[in-house]
């Protein structure tokens, strides 16, 4: 049988736009900090740590060796995850294969951005190829516009549905998570009137540049058990990466990278049927396009039902899967972190401790991360150790 | 990762891959990076500048000379003369490593490794599939890593204090109890000449502040007891990226028996070693074993 994995711990900044007050490592510890604590344990428990953020951001190079004095890493095993936008997933799967090698026994993984610091379209821009697609392809949302002017022309979809998922994410946001950045209730129209930054994504469609930090705690069954009353189980892990040039349109309109890591995630999980066994779902949306196109990638809708989902009113607190309910990446985008916040929140749901953002009852989460060129990373999240 | 993913037993095989083009970069300044914004990096600290902080602090610890670190160079220079992918076979004598230009003192020219581009893969398969689709796999029988403190004013430069706890933990998971009788050849990262000395003290492969008499005694030649960096190492080849996972690829052709003039003869254990960060910062080491 293989080596079962859980979570034990969570922690985040409160995020900000700019963190006047403290610089990297001192954002770091204060995630860290706050998910030893919440796990009741204290950095002499740590076995190994890993950690990343996107390469380039901060013109800090081995950020793992740099990050020490924030990371309580000083005479541990450290390693650095960096794989752009998916790189806060990432470093929670690398915690999770930590614990499922056997190698170690408990695991912190961290994820940051200070990006106040950075130019974060410059930075980006640099992962696409130098000679054919930087000049035109720059930056992260213009291939988001393509990939939605797409899903519009071939099944119909509006800006209005965007918007509809933009509302839900910030009123989620607002209401209910202390941590989030932008806490700021919108309507359809407002978000509809918002400025152009590419067609046909807006200025109230896109999400934030923010600083932050998010440390998660991964263990071995026999620790996570005398560690935490009700763990977080890691049942599925998925990660798929795609294209190389965004040029060659692998399924622009869709997203065949998270297609593929969902169905490893969930076959590994033992789901079948994702929108019947789901509780809840904290998912990589990096524009409001993106909460209505990939809802089928993950099995929540037929092909092209997007739009029907996301006006049907079930991914809404309340409804019968609700999607972000901590205000998600529109709300809150310390890149790095980003992904691995999205692991955390779903863990807390299923471990009973997301307090005003709880989905009442919630067991099974899946939680993903979206980066890269259009790369995915599923996780399946649950509070059984496994599925029936 | 590539280890803990076949590990898990979700994967059964897995590719590692790196590539470094140092030459499109600018090595001063990508190094600079890594030291602190705000309080280190206007000094101009770099790899080569703060190795030399560290070369004469080993000098002056322990009483190595420039000519035993000299030696090493003149070693890994050799020793690639039969490695038709090393960068820079050279025959040199340790009079011109001492007359070449000073870089910052004491590192001198020709105790530096030299820019490189390249890139190199490994393929990683759990026992069952690697038995069954490989005639001669090599095992990785022991990894182990471990950081060391950011700031080089937190750390003893002159002891490598995080490769002997990566060191305890790669032995500890091979089994291996005396690491100078059971490992029959090492590959260790000499980015600079001194480097292959101190990372020996630190592997437990000489005594602490031995490294200097144990490079003029021969035991790290290729004719010695426990041959060191038979490729010629990092210092004949330094595609940064690469360079770790080099030493891995290495370490496998001398157990294959496939590693031609620098075959080390009947080697079943080998030692490969990596480093992160100024000064050795982190280190990772792996101890690998041949097929029997």
């Amino acid at each position: 049988m293989r080596n079962r994995v859980g979570i034990v711990g969570f922690g985040q900044t409160h995020h900000r736009s700019k963190n006047t007050d403290c610089k990297g490592q001192e954002l770091i510890s204060i995630a860290v900090k706050r998910a030893l604590e919440s796990a009741g344990l204290t950095i002499s428990d740590i076995d190994a740590v890993v950690i990343g953020n996107m390469d380039h951001f901060e013109s800090i190079n081995y950020v793992d060796m740099w990050s020490i004095d924030g990371s309580g890493g000083f005479m541990k095993p450290i390693m650095k995850v960096t794989t752009g936008g998916t790189t806060g997933s990432a470093i929670g799967h690398a915690g999770f294969y930590h614990i499922a090698s056997g190698l170690f026994d408990t695991v912190l993984a961290i994820g940051w951005e200070q990006n106040s610091e950075s130019d974060t379209t410059a930075a980006i821009s640099t992962c696409f190829d130098p000679i054919t697609e930087r000049e035109f392809c720059g930056g992260a949302i213009g291939p988001l516009a393509a990939q939605y002017t797409a899903y519009m022309s071939k099944y119909g979809a509006t800006e209005e549905d965007a918007a509809i998922v933009s509302v839900r994410d910030h009123k989620n946001a607002a209401m209910y998570n202390p941590y989030a950045h932008l806490r700021q209730t919108m309507t359809v129209d407002q978000v509809m009137k918002s400025q152009y930054i590419s067609y046909p994504i807006k200025l109230l469609d896109i999400c934030p540049r923010t600083d932050g930090a998010a440390a998660v705690i991964f263990a071995t069954e026999e620790r996570a058990r005398k560690i935490a009353e009700r763990p977080a189980w890691v049942l599925g892990v998925g990660d798929c990466h795609i294209l190389v040039h965004v040029a060659d349109g692998i399924g622009l309109a869709n997203l065949p990278s998270l297609e593929r890591a969902a169905h490893e995630a969930y076959e590994m999980a033992g789901v079948t049927d994702p929108f019947e066994q789901l509780d809840v779902a904290e998912l990589y949306i990096p524009a409001s396009t993106a909460g209505v196109t990939w809802m089928e990638a993950l099995g929540l809708c037929e092909e092209g039902g997007g739009p029907r989902l996301i006006r049907s009113g079930v991914t809404e607190m309340g409804g019968e899967l609700p999607i972000n309910p901590s205000g998600g990446v529109l709300a809150t985008n310390p890149i790095g972190a980003t992904g691995l916040l999205r692991i955390g929140e779903a863990a807390l749901q299923v471990m009973g401790r997301a307090e005003d953002k709880q989905v009442e009852g919630a067991e099974v989460a899946v939680a993903t991360g979206f980066g890269g060129c259009f790369w995915s990373d599923v996780t399946v999240i649950s509070s059984r150790p496994q599925l029936d | 990762m590539g280890v803990m993913r076949i590990l898990s037993g979700l994967h059964r095989i897995t590719l590692v891959v790196a590539q470094s083009k140092v030459s499109e970069g600018v090595p001063a300044v990508i190094t600079n990076a890594m030291f602190d914004p705000v309080y280190e990096r206007v000094l101009g600290l770099d790899a080569i500048n703060s190795s030399a902080l560290q070369m004469r602090s080993y000098m002056v610890k322990y009483g190595i000379t420039e000519e035993q670190c000299a030696k090493v160079s003149v070693k890994n220079h050799r020793n690639p003369k039969s490695n038709p992918y090393a960068h820079m076979p050279m025959d040199i004598t340790v009079d011109e490593v001492l007359r070449s230009r000073v870089l910052a003192d004491p590192i001198k020219l020709l105790d530096t490794s030299p820019v490189s581009d390249g890139a190199c893969a490994i393929v990683l398969a759990e026992e069952r599939t690697a038995r069954e689709r490989c005639s001669r796999p090599v095992w990785i029988t022991g990894v182990g890593h471990c950081a060391d403190a950011y700031h080089l004013g937190d750390r003893d430069l002159a002891d490598a204090d995080a490769l002997a706890s990566a060191a305890k933990r790669a032995y500890k998971m091979a089994g291996i109890q005396d690491p100078v009788k059971e490992i029959d050849v090492a590959e260790v990262y000499d980015a600079f000449s001194y480097m292959e000395l101190m990372w020996m003290e630190g592997l437990g492969l000489c005594a602490w502040g031995k490294g200097g008499s144990m490079i003029d005694s021969g035991m790290t030649e290729m004719d010695g007891p426990l041959p060191v960096n038979p490729s010629g190492g990092v210092l004949s080849a330094h595609a940064v990226q690469v360079a770790g996972m080099a030493r891995i690829i290495e370490s496998v052709l001398q157990l294959r028996g496939e590693a031609g003039m620098r075959q080390v003869e009947g080697a079943r254990v080998a030692l490969a070693h990596g480093i992160e960060g100024a000064c050795g910062q982190g280190h990772c080491v792996f101890v690998l074993g041949r097929q029997d």
